[in-house]
């Protein structure tokens, strides 16, 4: 079971969109994953509390927060554009 | 509550004149306080979260940008759309660099909305570059409601 993370600004609207996207991502990829939702405010506890595989969040994060967990940025799922490179790089990661 | 139950006229500007991003979200905010859809407290919050957290997006053929805050903020959900004579300059949401922006919608939603359907809905106008094209071309606020209603 691979764990990803994905994290917005405040209301988690951007990554309830992400993650409504991934889920069906990943079914069709194979993978079994569990998601992890938070607000950037909170990444720098979650990380350490979850070790997700991956964090996806909807905007630049501060590489600081993150514990050399990998990131892929995810605005793609909010906007619709590149949406197929950032899913292949999610799975790349994952399969690592 | 729909995206098109969230459009009007009066928070509508078109042939906006602004030299920064500050500005822009200024006459924005002066629409939707004078209308009574948001809080005093929304112009510091909405500045406040762009420093954070910008909201620049860059679509294949457009720049925009989609300002917002927490709904404790707003009192009735609205979308206040600005129309640029002149781009400006926001900074991208997904990396560091900026983007030069025409058309602003300023996000206010309360708790009640369907707030995903709504910005798949927006997203989709973004993408739409006839569309686009129409509302930057568009004469006046009704118009331009009208054009993202179909």
């Amino acid at each position: 079971m691979k764990k990803i993370m994905v994290c917005c600004g405040s209301s988690m609207i951007t990554s309830t969109m992400a993650i409504n996207k991934l889920k069906q991502a990943m079914k069709d990829a194979g993978i079994d994953v569990k998601f992890v939702q938070c607000k950037f405010a909170e990444v720098q506890g979650m990380v350490k509390q979850e070790r997700p595989d991956v964090i996806v969040p909807t905007g630049v994060l501060k590489d600081t927060l993150t514990d050399d967990v990998p990131v892929v940025i995810g605005t793609c799922f909010v906007t619709g554009v590149g949406e197929k490179a950032t899913i292949d790089k999610i799975i790349e990661v994952l399969r690592k | 509550m729909q995206l098109k139950d969230m459009l009007f006229p009066e928070c509508v500007l078109i042939h906006v004149k602004a030299d920064t991003k500050e500005n822009v979200i200024c006459q924005l905010y002066e629409k939707l306080l004078q209308n009574g859809k948001v809080k005093e407290s929304f112009y510091s919050a909405v500045l406040e979260r762009e420093e954070m957290y910008p909201t620049g997006l860059k679509f294949e053929q457009w720049e925009v940008a989609i300002p917002h805050v927490s709904p404790e903020h707003v009192i009735s959900s609205t979308i206040a759309i600005a129309v640029l004579d002149e781009p400006v300059e926001f900074r991208r949401m997904d990396d560091d660099s900026t983007v030069h922006v025409n058309i602003v919608f300023n996000i206010a939603l309360d708790k009640s909305g369907k707030q995903i359907e709504v910005l798949q809905d927006i997203m989709a106008i973004f993408a739409d570059s006839e569309k686009m094209e129409r509302i930057m071309a568009a004469s006046s606020p009704e118009e331009v409601i009208a054009i993202i209603k179909e």
